[in-house]
């Protein structure tokens, strides 16, 4: 049997979720049997192939955030919002509620270790959006996993019911918004 | 009331007349998902999620307003029923900013519990994102209005169990929130600080900030006691883990307080007013030192040595607030170790007053019920609101819904001032004119004959000593004498400073109002102060606010966490004193005063029985360990004694308080999943 090619990214996100997929411990080694990594954040991968399951940290920010979002959406035929921000916008979301001059001005200039800073301007860089969205406001998302961050156990859970073909159903312990 | 049988989902269940179809469904564990309904409060059918399904309406219902009718068909869990329920939850999420991992209730939101069991994972429509602001005005709880979801509890709870209603909507359809009187921010408004509308909040809406986050680490446990604030002793629940207090809840089964709570017993009793004293301090230099329990007890042992050679009496004073056990033994310690019958209590001068008028029969005898029913109410020489907000509570239910009339009779300002109908505003020191005014003034209209003394008084001199205006005793007098159920509640005002005849004067106006003298309620200042007498203090009448102290070689004081004397007076003749050991949970300004300083414990700590000013009686355990290991109060005297070379066992007060061994074991662990169901307030897992 084929194994079941799986492409993950971050995208406004902290990383925590990833470290969450990490915190399976030793069911890695069963789990790397069953799957090939196609794509993710330590791969020097600039566009992921084609793949079965594409699984998606963090919140919709910017343009960039937003093209890798569609680009997963393209190559993945099953695309798993992972953790509160994928979901629901979570502590990214939180700037929702300042004009965006505001936050660029706090994180780039008031920040009190800057020292005579500037909101850069620069063509190259993506365009912030003004407000944080998660990914289903944008994309057809199959699955979402809550949490910040999801339990291991819900995420091994997840995983190994969709590489044996089933839906799963999170609920009980499995099912947590923090 | 006429038994029904209804069939819901499938099963042939018994309910009667008046109930809901949401009583129905608890009573035989049908459970129905709800967010706005609260079991003590009425349903506003606000959250939609106890729709159920009747059989021939073509509508859905909310089982919670939804009376129950004999025959009726009811399905509560249809697959439509939790599609819909679902898409409500998913509404109530994506209307304001519910953010869980940065709550300080998460794991402890019915809202969140709520999602958890409709297995949501996520929310379909698109997130409002309003931008809400946060009331953190309150010293005691904030309000964050992202995590409203507008169930209205907290302004039922306001209005209908305290009667005060601070809290109501502001603004209409999409922009409503929950705001303060005129929306003014939360620490301004004339919020009391019970904290009810925080315990029954669903969400994190409203929350403590001292337990905010705190419970996210896993439950606490949960046990119930007797506030130990003031003499009503209200039920409570005490939630703590780890050896600390979380936070305090009402209980809602207590007959007598029905879940109310006050900031004192809330709020300040979870609070440490002052640093801890957790080994013994002797003064130093203008200040403390620690010192070992020999040094102390050395100090204190020579100057019981000096008092014994100038052949005059110590004084022993302790606080009302102890378990009536320690009270009886500190009597028992003082009478046979120091050998001195000066022994008595802080608020002595309240039970003096009280037995100088009543017998000593009938101090227990005054019934809350009365207070509870009354349609008039004669407030003396008291600021109910902040003495006993508990009990100012009925004022303001029945006053504001019942039509109840108030008179209140008060040289200064007070709390009632605005809600009463008439404020007898006597001069300071005219107490008792202003008690003769309306002594005559309801004699005349009820056509009873007064003493020729108080016929004398002519109601010129009285207007003018008062500067009351007849007419404001005219007035008074109408709605005392026209009221079915009066009610009079006396404060301590009128009793401190030993004036009998103002307390005879009031139970002469009740006796024309036919107000039985039992029912007359005196509001006693602290926990025990009813059975100071059982515990045998001051049986000799010998301390009064008056009494000089400094005269007393030695003035022990037995404060446990009581932090004031009551009275400037006695804190004043305190500072004076030669010699003055305190034993003490906090170094307040008051243990200050002393050359020794003796740990104690505090109210969780300690044990024992509390008597409140209507005689019920409640036995309560120790809910936390002392830090330090500090001992409890009886066994310091016990060691003291030894120092002393006098042989003394902790049990030999406890013949004292036989009288009250048959008292309810009120202390007890509460299964949580029963404080739940009772409370229905945010306490799961």
């Amino acid at each position: 049997m084929s194994k079941t090619k799986i492409a993950t990214c971050w995208l406004c996100g902290c990383s925590g979720c990833h470290m969450s997929v990490l915190d399976i411990d030793e069911r890695i080694v069963d789990l790397s049997s069953l799957i090939e990594l196609t794509s993710s954040p330590v791969t020097d991968v600039k566009e992921p192939p084609l793949c079965d399951v594409g699984i998606i940290e963090g919140a919709v920010s910017n343009e960039e955030n937003l093209a890798v979002l569609r680009q997963m959406r393209e190559q993945c035929k099953f695309l798993i919002a992972l953790g509160d921000c994928a979901g629901l916008g979570c502590v990214p979301m939180l700037r929702n509620f300042l004009p965006l001059k505001d936050v660029l001005q706090r994180g780039y200039v008031e920040t009190e270790s800057t020292v005579s800073g500037e909101i850069p301007t620069d063509e190259e860089l993506p365009k912030l959006h003004d407000k944080v969205r998660p990914l289903r406001d944008f994309v057809k998302v199959d699955f979402h996993i809550p949490g910040c961050p999801p339990p291991a156990d819900t995420i091994w859970y997840a995983l190994t019911e969709l590489l044996n073909g089933r839906v799963p159903k999170l609920e009980g312990e499995l099912l947590h918004y923090d | 009331m006429s038994e029904i049988t209804l069939n819901i989902d499938g099963r042939e269940v018994q309910g009667h007349e008046g109930q809901t179809i949401l009583d129905v469904c608890k009573a035989n564990d049908i459970s129905v998902p709800t967010l706005c309904h609260h079991p003590k409060l009425s349903n506003v059918g606000a959250c939609r999620m106890c729709v159920v399904e009747i059989e021939g309406d073509r509508k859905l219902n909310t089982a919670c307003t939804t009376p129950a009718r004999n025959g009726m068909v009811v399905r509560t869990d249809t697959e439509d029923l939790r599609a819909l329920r679902l898409m409500t939850l998913e509404l109530l999420f994506s209307e304001r900013n519910h953010v869980c991992p940065i709550c300080p209730m998460s794991s402890n939101c019915e809202l969140q519990d709520i999602g958890y069991t409709h297995g949501m994972t996520y929310v379909r429509y698109p997130y409002m994102y309003p931008n809400l602001p946060m009331d953190n005005s309150h010293r005691y709880f904030g309000m964050d209005h992202n995590r409203c979801i507008l169930c209205s509890r907290c302004i039922r709870v306001c209005d209908e169990v305290i009667g005060i209603h601070t809290l109501d909507f502001v603004n209409r359809g999409g922009k409503v929130y929950i705001g303060a009187d005129n929306d003014v921010p939360y620490g301004e408004s004339s919020c009391i600080s019970c904290g009810s509308c925080v315990e029954v909040c669903p969400t994190g809406a409203l929350f403590e900030k001292r337990s905010a986050h705190w419970r996210r680490h896993g439950a606490g446990e949960y046990t119930r006691t007797v506030c130990h604030a003031c003499s009503l002793g209200c039920g409570m629940i005490v939630e703590s883990r780890d050896n600390s207090l979380v936070r305090i809840l009402g209980d809602w089964d207590d007959s007598q307080s029905g879940g109310r709570l006050c900031v004192k017993g809330r709020y300040r009793l979870v609070e440490e007013p002052y640093p801890r004293v957790t080994v013994p301090l002797v003064r130093d230099n203008g200040g403390f030192r620690e010192a070992s329990w020999e040094e102390a007890f050395a100090g204190i042992r020579s100057a019981v040595e000096s008092a014994r050679q100038s052949q005059r009496p110590v004084g022993g004073l302790a606080a009302s607030r102890l378990p009536l056990e320690t009270l009886a033994g500190f009597q028992s310690w003082f009478t046979t170790v120091l050998g001195s019958d000066h022994v008595s209590a802080l608020d002595a001068a309240d039970i003096q007053t009280l037995q100088a008028t009543n017998g000593t029969g009938s101090l227990l005898a005054s019934s809350m019920s009365s207070v509870q029913t009354a349609d008039s109410y004669l407030i003396i020489g008291a600021d109910l609101p902040r003495t006993h907000p508990v009990l100012a509570s009925y004022m303001w239910l029945n006053v504001h819904k019942h039509q109840a009339r108030l008179v209140t009779i008060n040289s200064r300002p007070h709390d009632f001032a605005s809600l009463s109908d008439v404020w007898i505003k006597t001069r300071r020191g005219a107490t008792e004119l202003a008690l003769i005014g309306l002594l005559k003034s309801v004699a005349k209209i009820k056509e009873c004959e007064v003493s020729d003394e108080f016929k004398a008084v002519a109601f010129e001199y009285i207007e003018q000593s008062t500067t009351v205006p007849e007419s404001a005793f005219l007035k008074a007098t109408k709605y005392l004498v026209k009221a079915d159920a009066p009610a009079i509640l006396v404060g301590t005002g009128l009793m401190r400073h030993h004036q009998p005849k103002l307390l005879r004067l009031v139970h002469q106006i009740a006796q024309i109002l036919e107000v039985p003298k039992e029912q007359v309620i005196h509001l006693l200042d602290s926990a025990n102060s009813a059975v100071i007498t059982a515990a045998k203090l001051d049986q000799n009448g010998w301390f009064q606010a008056s009494t000089d102290l400094t005269i007393y070689p030695l003035i022990y004081l037995l404060l446990g966490d009581e932090t004031a004397t009551g009275d400037e007076g006695v804190s004043e003749s305190l500072l004076d004193a030669p010699y003055v050991v305190a034993q003490s949970t906090y170094l307040s300004p008051l243990a200050e005063i002393a050359q020794v300083v003796l740990p104690s414990r505090n109210w969780c700590e300690q044990y024992g029985t509390f008597v409140n000013l209507q005689g019920r009686a409640h036995s309560t355990h120790a809910l936390l360990t002392p830090p330090s290991a500090v001992p409890g109060d009886l066994d310091i005297l016990a060691n003291l004694a030894g120092v002393l070379g006098q042989a003394w066992d902790t049990n030999a007060g406890q013949h004292l308080i036989a009288s009250f061994v048959d008292s309810a074991d009120r202390s007890q662990a509460c299964d949580v999943s029963e404080v739940i169901a009772k409370c229905c307030v945010g306490m799961q897992k």
